[in-house]
């Protein structure tokens, strides 16, 4: 089952905006104050370079999955190591959105909520999407995605005129390296891309237009950048202390109710919004997982992704903390690798492999002439 | 292996995840059939006001209690303790049921607390009793208890409501929020400055000896609440909101503004497009020493900064328009009366650009004498002027940035028409 160009689009554009609106931010101003605009912008650009990156990748690949492209380039020990890589980057990612939405719901949401209440069933519902297929995935992207738009810009909107500009003034004041600083620490948070390399293979080229795309991540963009925007002009100073960008941003623009109805079902849409992407990267562990150790059907990869979910919702909290991972130079690592060195490294693996065989192919022809001659 | 996996799809086939997704909410559900409310357990605080007397906190608390009417029925009951946490405790314990205080909006801090300093207050009351940053903050005077309750008796009345009164406020005097969030903003910025509103817990003696609205130019606009009568006697304690605003520095109460200082203040705020501008002595062909009160419709203002052989100039452009609301002459001329005349006269427009001018240097000297920095100079600066402002600052220091400053002013007045 395949996926076409536009909800691959979608699929991007969501991926693009997944991440970013709850503790991201923040941690950004720790580093670079006001200037985490434009480490998010600039980030958020090289994804969007990658995405193409990838995308002419997957058309290179002739319907291959990414475990036969990358073995018919690498070699089988190295696409291994890579699939490792792989799954260790989702597996952060899945890591992050599953301790947001935890966080968000048990102590921002809700009070004294029990965790458990939501877990359980949002892992039935992810494993079950992860069963149908990333069509499925892509389907529910494609329903949810413009009334998250919708929200995402009224919850902006609505809180513009509380925007102090000059906040954002004087740029660049200590010059470039806290931008640098700020973007190694938090790469692991981008890498938005990543997820196409499952999807090598399940796309259908049939209607592919090229400014689809780049509207869809130039819009993901925009969007980020206006919340930034707005985030950063209402809190100033106090920016490190909002750990949940999108609600904290509905509260402060409504006085005097904690968050007001519009925003609740804004909030609720982004929720859904974040279990689809954990569906999404979900989906990539078990495929990579599939193909790393050969396993035929989806079920025993699913249960392992549910197992790790599991781990995480109820181990994670007391005996790892998650910022010892997530913000380690460990996490930095494997994403710069997956998201801007992998890509390359196949294309530069494809282009090797294409002059080798175009060698192969003269010497073959020249060793016929010859016979030929010879004979 | 493979009858296992039969079994497993069979398991997780569509069909029977809607099974299991009933039982699951069956097992989450029936459970809390068995839970008391929470409202058994857990107080609904609205409000908490908090004071420091004798080195004791004293707090009070208004906790709603839900009832069938519909009606919302308020409670107040207060405590002390040597901390926030103990005073707050005590409260519970009185009660029998912890606090909540997700439904906090009003967080209302006594004069002694507001002179010791707020931040404790506010760090305690937000990290651990998770108190919302939009939470109204209000300063206010006299006791703790006989505040809560009159506040309550104000909530009772329906038609006049702290929260109400603060919003008049935002839109009208302090133009911006009065609540935790914003304090916390002012007090991490570099010049450390807290705004909060003021009201006052007035007896019904001092509420007879104010003049309400004496006069046009310093009208002391007064709100009261029903009456409230405490320990039986006939002492009845009213809410007082004169427009008063607090101003704090490291988070300490530092000094009071009166409603005019606010007015004047507002001039060079934008948000606050409303005002009035009351002036004396008109005369020219159309008035004769006509005192003209103006009522201003829309304000721009554009504010420039620069330097200038090393001295920051912080330009005001004002650009207002305006219409005439009362004029007050002994002998009216008939002009007055003719229609189809433009009464924003030349002397008039003169007149009123020297009374805001005089308003304006008015506050600058206010904001010079008593070391706060209302006008955003120093974010305009930092701003805008980056590099040029740092090292004025390190010549003059932090304190005195505002006296080294050539303020100019720009009125331009123009009619509605």
């Amino acid at each position: 089952m395949k996926v076409n160009y536009r909800q691959l689009s979608i699929m991007v554009f969501m991926s693009f905006i997944a991440l970013k609106f709850l503790a991201l931010p923040s941690l950004l101003y720790i580093e670079s104050k006001n200037m985490s605009l434009f480490v998010a912008l600039i980030l958020m650009i090289v994804d969007g370079l990658y995405v193409f990156v990838l995308l002419d990748l997957m058309k290179k690949s002739e319907e291959k999955n990414i475990y036969e492209f990358m073995k018919s380039c690498l070699g089988p020990v190295l696409t291994k190591a890579i699939l490792i890589l792989l799954i260790l980057k989702y597996a952060l990612v899945v890591g992050n959105i599953s301790k947001g939405l935890k966080f968000f719901v048990v102590e921002n949401l809700y009070s004294e909520y029990n965790w458990f209440v939501f877990v359980l069933p949002l892992m039935i519902l992810i494993g079950f999407m992860i069963y149908k297929g990333v069509r499925n995935i892509a389907r529910v992207s494609e329903m949810v995605c413009w009334a998250i738009v919708i929200g995402l810009i009224y919850i902006a909107l609505k809180a513009l005129s509380g925007v102090d500009v000059l906040s954002f003034l004087p740029i660049f004041k200590d010059g470039f390296k806290p931008l640098v600083n700020s973007a190694w620490i938090h790469i692991s948070w981008f890498g938005s891309a990543t997820f196409m390399f499952m999807m090598f293979g399940f796309v259908d080229f049939k209607d592919e237009k090229k400014s689809k795309m780049i509207k869809y991540i130039i819009f993901a963009i925009l969007i980020v950048q206006l919340l930034y925007f707005v985030f950063y002009g209402l809190f100033e100073v106090t920016c490190p202390t909002h750990n949940y960008c999108i609600s904290d941003i509905s509260q402060f623009s409504s006085t005097y109710s904690a968050i007001d109805e519009l925003s609740w079902l804004v909030v609720s849409m982004w929720i859904v919004a974040q279990a689809v992407q954990l569906a999404l990267y979900s989906y990539c562990i078990a495929q990579a997982l599939k193909f790393l150790f050969d396993i035929k059907g989806n079920i025993v990869s699913i249960i392992i992704v549910m197992l790790y979910l599991l781990a995480w919702s109820f181990l994670g909290e007391n005996t790892i903390k998650m910022e010892q991972i997530f913000f380690t130079p460990f996490a930095s690592i494997i994403t710069f690798i997956a998201q801007y060195i992998l890509p390359l490294l196949l294309e530069i693996a494809f282009a090797i492999k294409k002059v080798n065989k175009n060698k192969k192919k003269v010497k073959n022809e020249r060793n016929e002439k010859e016979v030929k001659v010879n004979i | 292996m493979k009858e296992m996996k039969k079994k497993l799809k069979s398991i997780f086939s569509p069909k029977k995840l809607v099974l299991w997704l009933c039982i699951l909410i069956l097992i989450f559900t029936v459970p809390s059939f068995n839970k008391s409310a929470m409202s058994q357990t857990q107080a609904i605080v609205t409000m908490l006001c908090v004071d420091k007397i004798d080195d004791k906190i004293k707090v009070a608390a208004t906790v709603l209690t839900p009832s069938q009417d519909k009606k919302a029925n308020f409670q107040v009951y207060s405590g002390e303790g040597e901390t926030l946490g103990y005073a707050v405790d005590s409260v519970s314990l009185a009660i029998g049921k912890e606090m909540g205080f997700a439904q906090c909006k009003i967080m209302a801090l006594g004069e002694n607390i507001c002179k010791d300093g707020v931040m404790q207050v506010l760090d305690y009351m937000t990290r651990t009793k998770k108190v919302g940053r939009n939470a109204v903050l209000v300063a206010f005077t006299g006791d703790v208890l006989d505040f809560t309750q009159a506040i309550v008796d104000l909530n009772l009345g329906k038609s006049l409501r702290l929260d109400k009164i603060v919003s008049f406020d935002k839109r009208y005097i302090l133009t911006q929020d009065s609540n935790i969030e914003t304090f916390y903003i002012g007090y991490y910025s570099p010049i450390s400055l807290g705004i909060m509103s003021k009201v006052k817990l007035i007896t019904n003696e001092t509420f007879n000896s104010i003049q309400v609205g004496s006069n046009a130019t310093n009208s002391s606009g007064s709100s009261s609440s029903t009456t409230s009568t405490t320990n039986g006697e006939n002492n009845e304690k009213f809410i007082m909101n004169d427009g008063t605003v607090s101003l704090f520095k490291d988070g300490k109460h530092y000094i009071d503004m009166t409603l005019d200082e606010v007015k004047k203040a507002n001039i060079f705020v934008n948000n606050a497009q409303k005002g009035t501008v009351v002036v004396e002595g008109v005369t020219d062909h159309i008035y004769n020493n006509a005192k003209v009160v103006v009522n201003i419709l829309k304000k721009d203002i554009s504010i420039k900064t620069s330097f200038k052989d090393g001295v920051p100039i912080y330009s005001t452009d004002v650009s207002l328009t305006v219409y005439i609301d009362e004029v007050i002459e002994e002998n009216p001329s008939e002009k007055l009366l003719r229609r189809n005349q433009d009464f924003l006269t030349n002397a008039l427009i003169v007149k009123i650009e020297e009374k805001m001018e005089s308003d304006m240097r008015e506050i600058i000297s206010y904001c010079q004498n008593n070391d706060v920095d209302l006008l955003g100079v120093y974010k305009y600066f930092y701003a805008l002027e980056n590099k040029k402002f740092e090292e004025y600052l390190e010549k003059v220091g932090i304190k005195n940035y505002l006296d080294g400053i050539d303020y100019q002013i720009d009125i331009k007045v123009k009619s509605e028409n």
